[in-house]
């Protein structure tokens, strides 16, 4: 403890931070419709004004991945050009995907794929037709997408870290954008606004995972659905984040991660071999075609005809936001776990890995859900209506052994729930010691007490919608700076491959081959 | 990892092995109607219990089918009653239990066939009618509607219509008689003849003495008065060969004999039918409580909610209501619960819907109600009448009484209540009751403890009627409702003219109040862009029903009314307005963010494309 604190850093970012999340969770308790009206009326108006440019930048992100893996640039790693991987890929795998997603996963598993069958957009609900429609929007908003966004975000930052030794910081492509002062300038404004949107991000998230498992907890085992209970989770959560974090990336992080994943996996097993199995698995393969026929359209489509502006706002969009909201501090923690692997590899482990689980996971959970209405005895559909969490619990009722999915199930929204602190606290005591690799614990001790802190406030409040306005606000000025991070990227990025321009006759007859290198 | 790959072979071979189809399973077999589906049920959970290898139920159409099958080896064993047993084979039924066993035991033994233990109950056909429609005709017996019958209707399943010796046909050549109509349903929508029966749509239906909607709906059976409908006591069929082969199977099913009588039975259906619950939920429940079975195996299904006022719990719109809501909400169980303050329920999530008077949606704490949007009309059921009753010996006018009696606070009688003293100007104080039903408001007027008492209730209503049988209540007129603005500050309510004669003592016609009776639904919340979901996010109300769930409901509920136009409806209901032409540009200022977000991008592709500085 005292190595770590004499290395305790303050500097502007972490001083102006604090100050400034401070300030806000004040305005938040005390005054907690104002908070909300503001940043929610913020991205409301943001959302539905110019919903055309979130579905297009973020679409742009995932062609942006594309090109980055398959294109001239595949080859190029995240580290000296002789670097080992820093952690297994299994481990790799497993700790990005426990840190990106939340315990959404579990609990939109059944209810999202019914919510778009029964009613999808643009078309009647309840068909075969609007099963595989739904299977796609599910994938839409869980996919490709979602993982394009953290790959972006967290490229940038292992480029410039480890190929260019430069500190793991939000500022530090845009520091090589501009010259001079402006870019200091813009820099620090940068870095103090990731940490804002990582702080009341997680804060946000933590609060309504916190209600999600206490209510979780109460459909299970029948607990109180109390602010007292909510407390005590928060207070275990904490315990459990700061014990993960502060023993670092190599140890809590990774061990959590890899138990999480397990139990995800079970989880997905159980109702896959329990439940109606060729069924599932058709679904799954079906859906696989259905996704990648209609990756394009739907990367694309809005509702301009239709009028269901709403629609996209409400789902599409307010994924899409969810994920940006996440990014400053995925981005970073997944560039920190990403260090040796070539940037083909990593969009491949970042997004096409995660991408391809996450479908076998909706198509097994929303398949089985598909399954009871369709040729089982029915019943889930309207459970979906009244409330997600509960169609969770009412959906594993209908599997053998459905005492073990439940405590499975609530363990697994906890885990995810530490597994997102965790790496967040870690990050964000990186972001406020100049892109420290291994941050002293005094820092995310500081930041673990903040976030909990608020954490709990929100939950005082008892309005989801505090933690809602918190969650997301800072998504959309990130989205600038994620904007000027790739535009720095790329710039770099050029000096990569010198190009190498070759008469064509000298490589004999094959024009097509003739630009290659030779091996 | 070798060790991993093991399990997961072990798992899929597991799977594979469970779809495939062995010898040794037995086949059991149901009549696709909600009794014999409970019998089989209740068969496979015994020999289930017995460690014995069981196939779930499959359903047949009519007993012909089911019959041959068994004999086919299709299927092991069904549940079947003797009665019926003794006419497949072209035997006279008889109405003595014992003989008909023998008879029948007797008779299939040659087919291979073994009728096991009977179960206890016999379920015997009958005709059943409204009784207020029994009434008017003055019909009791089947011999009284041989007069009538051309100008009846009569509801049937068509399994009875192919039945040889106790169906249809010999049933009409028995009694000499020719229906006017006969309208066919289905067996496996057998409970649809008794909606026509209550829709009005037939007159006359088939049914069975164990049907739990005869009691329900307190329907008549009428009596067999030539004895033609034989004695149906219910017990296992099984192939004899089956038997020979699982000898724990005989003692399992026999596990059954004696242990459910009509009434039980009766109950059973009622659960499955009327409350629309899995028949093997409700076979599984039935064991275990007669602790056959392992109580653990009681499975539990989540049930959906209707809060509803004391009221209307009860009577013909309950009755519409639920059946409604069990044809729309398939697999759930239905609850039509009277709680105080119905509203608050949907919104708190203890309920999904309400049955509530239009009151309901407004706020009538301030002079001037306005109505609040957190809750939505999903469908219309019917009508409900404000019933000011009072002692015979008080005065004929309400402003005469000095106390009102209303139903707890957030129910209809107690907003209705404080609307009538605040729109009519009365002096009488609101005393409400904790416990709103009819009979606890009359009595508080019995009883003296009220003056008066508000009770709206559907005209007509049964309860009301019984709280007028004893004579000493009359109902009070509400007049000059229209003078003043209460028209426009109680939008929902509508004068009313009450005929005479629809109470006992009532001589007169009646002004009054009138309200629609509506299912309320948690309304969208539509201030936010942003939706609920989101990967860490949790939905924090009540969604509103959907689209296909409103229109389902309207559909499933016999002659339902627009939703009176005072009332927030659901967005499947509202009529679509023609809009108006739209602006050439609707919001400036998003064409300005617009043109600062397209120049914003365009600096970021000059930032991209411009030389390097250093």
């Amino acid at each position: 403890m005292a190595t770590s604190a004499a290395r305790f850093t303050v500097n502007t970012v972490f001083v102006v931070s604090m100050v400034a999340s401070g300030a806000i969770g004040i305005w938040g308790l005390i005054d907690p419709d104002s908070m909300t009206g503001t940043m929610l009326g913020f991205t409301n108006y943001m959302l539905t004004g110019v919903s055309w440019a979130w579905l297009f930048i973020c679409s742009g992100f995932l062609f942006l991945s594309i090109f980055m893996a398959f294109g001239p640039y595949g080859h190029v790693r995240l580290g000296r050009d002789d670097e080992e991987p820093e952690f297994s890929t299994v481990s790799w795998i497993a700790m990005l995907f426990a840190g990106g997603m939340g315990s959404g996963l579990l609990l939109w598993g059944p209810a999202e794929p019914m919510y778009h069958w029964i009613q999808p957009p643009g078309m009647e609900g309840g068909t075969p037709e609007a099963a595989r429609r739904a299977l796609v929007i599910t994938n839409l908003h869980w996919g490709f997408h979602a993982w394009a966004i953290y790959a972006v975000c967290a490229l940038v930052i292992a480029y410039f870290t480890f190929r260019r030794d430069q500190p793991s910081m939000i500022s530090t492509p845009i520091r090589a954008l501009f010259s001079g002062r402006t870019g200091e300038g813009v820099g620090q404004v940068a870095d103090i606004l990731a940490v804002l949107s990582v702080v009341f991000g997680l804060a946000g998230s933590l609060a309504m995972g916190s209600l999600a498992v206490r209510s979780g907890m109460f459909y299970a085992f029948g607990t109180d659905e109390s602010v007292q209970t909510a407390l005590i989770i928060l207070a275990v959560l904490f315990v459990c984040y700061m014990l993960s974090a502060t023993t670092g990336v190599d140890k809590g992080i990774k061990i959590l991660s890899n138990i999480n994943m397990v139990i995800a996996i079970a989880i997905m097993l159980l109702v896959l071999f329990a439940g109606p199995t060729r069924f599932l698995l058709e679904t799954f393969i079906d859906s696989i075609g259905n996704y990648f026929s209609s990756l394009f359209t739907v990367s694309f489509r809005l509702f301009p005809f239709e009028d269901l502006g709403g629609w996209s706002a409400g789902w599409t969009l307010t994924y899409l936001i969810w994920w940006i909201a996440w990014g400053p501090f995925i981005g970073i923690f997944v560039a920190r776990i990403s260090r040796g692997r070539t940037i083909r590899e990593f969009c491949m482990g970042v997004i096409f890995v995660p991408t391809l689980f996450s479908m076998l996971w909706f198509a097994t959970f929303g398949g089985a859900g598909f399954y009871i209405e369709m040729f089982g005895g029915g019943g889930l559909k309207e459970i979906v209506f009244e409330d997600a969490t509960k169609a969770l619990f009412a959906f594993l009722e209908y599997f053998p052994g459905a005492i073990v999915l439940n405590v499975l199930a609530v363990l697994l929204m906890f885990i995810f729930l530490v597994t997102s602190a965790d790496s967040g606290v870690f990050v964000l005591a990186m972001m406020t010691t100049n892109g420290d690799l291994n941050p002293p614990a005094a820092q995310k001790w500081v930041w673990g007490v903040l976030i909990a802190a608020l954490t709990a406030g929100t939950l005082l409040s008892e309005s989801v919608t505090v933690a809602k306005a918190m969650a997301i606000t800072g998504a959309i000025p990130f989205t600038a700076i994620v904007l000027m991070q790739i535009v720095a990227f790329l710039r770099e990025i050029r000096s990569e491959v010198p190009p190498r321009v070759r008469p064509i006759e000298a490589r004999g007859t094959t024009v097509g081959r003739a630009r290659r290198a030779p091996r | 990892m070798i060790g991993r790959l093991a399990v997961l072979l072990a798992m899929v071979a597991l799977a594979i092995a469970g779809c495939d189809r062995r010898e040794d399973e037995i086949r059991i077999g149901a009549k696709n109607f909600a009794e014999s589906r409970i019998l089989a049920e209740m068969m496979a959970a015994l020999a289930t219990e017995q460690g014995l290898r069981v196939t779930a139920v499959a359903d047949y159409p009519t007993t012909q089918v089911i019959l041959e099958a068994l004999k086919l080896g299709e299927i092991d064993a069904y549940p079947d009653y003797n009665g019926t047993g003794l006419v497949m084979v072209g035997q006279n039924p008889t109405s003595d239990g014992d003989e008909a066993m023998a008879r029948v035991r007797a008779l299939y033994e040659p087919l291979g066939l073994t009728w096991l233990e009977r179960i206890g109950f016999a379920n015997d056909y009958a005709l059943v009618m409204r009784a207020e429609r029994a009434a008017e005709l003055g019909i009791e017996t089947i011999s009284d509607l041989v007069r009538r019958a051309p100008q009846l209707t009569l509801a049937v399943e068509d399994d009875f219509t192919t039945r040889p010796l106790d169906g249809l046909d010999p049933l009409s050549a028995r009694y000499g008689m020719e229906f006017g109509e006969v309208e066919v349903v289905p067996l496996d929508e057998r409970g649809r003849v008794y909606d026509m029966l209550i829709d009005g749509e037939a007159d006359v239906a088939e049914g069975y003495t164990t049907d739990g909607q005869i009691a329900d709906y307190g329907l008549v059976v009428l009596e067999d008065d030539l004895q033609f409908f034989p004695v149906y006591q219910a017990a296992p069929l099984v192939r004899s060969e089956t038997l020979a082969r699982h000898p724990g199977l005989a003692t399992a099913l026999n596990a059954l004999a004696g242990k459910i009588d009509a009434e039980t039975m009766r109950e059973l259906n009622r659960r499955a039918e009327i409350e629309g619950r899995p028949a093997r939920a409700v076979a599984r429940d039935a064991l275990a409580r007669m602790g056959l079975i392992e109580a653990g195996a009681v499975e539990a299904v989540d049930p959906l909610v209707i809060a509803t006022d004391a009221p209307f719990s009860g009577g013909a719109l309950a009755a519409t209501t639920l059946r409604a809501a069990r044809a729309v909400f398939s697999g759930r169980d239905i609850q039509l619960t009277a709680m105080p303050g119905p509203t608050r329920a949907v919104l708190a999530g203890d309920a999904r819907l309400a049955l509530v008077g239009a009151d309901a949606f407004f706020d009538l704490s301030t002079p001037a109600p306005s109505r609040s949007d957190d809750l939505e009309a999903v469908a219309a059921v019917g009508e409900a009448t404000v019933h000011v009753i009072a002692a015979r010996s008080n005065p004929d006018a309400l402003d005469g009484l000095g106390t009102l009696a209303v139903g707890p606070e957030g129910s209809s009688s107690a907003r209705i209540g404080a609307a009538l003293v605040s729109g009519l100007g009365l002096s009488a104080e609101l005393v409400p009751l904790p416990e709103g039903g009819v009979a606890a408001l009359a009595e508080a007027v019995t009883g003296g403890a009220a003056d008066g008492a508000v009770i709206v209730a559907p005209a007509g209503d049964n309860a009301v009627a019984a709280a007028f049988a004893g004579g000493d209540l009359k109902l009070l007129p509400v007049a000059g409702w229209k003078e003043g603005a209460n028209l426009v500050r109680f939008p929902f309510l509508r004068e009313a003219r009450l005929p005479s004669g629809v109470y006992p003592a009532q001589f007169g016609a009646l002004d009054t109040l009138r309200l629609q009776l509506v299912l309320a639904g948690p309304a969208p919340q539509e201030e936010d862009a942003i939706g609920e979901q989101g990967p860490s996010s949790i939905a924090t109300r009540e969604l509103a029903l959907s689209d296909t769930a409103v229109t389902a409901l309207n559909a499933a509920i016999p002659g339902a009314p627009r939703v009176d136009p005072a009332l927030p409806q659901a967005a499947a209901l509202a009529p679509e307005l023609p809009s108006p032409p739209a602006p050439m540009n609707p919001a400036p200022d998003i064409s300005v963010l617009s043109v600062a977000l397209v120049v914003f991008l365009m600096w970021l592709v000059w930032l991209y494309m411009r030389p390097r500085y250093r």
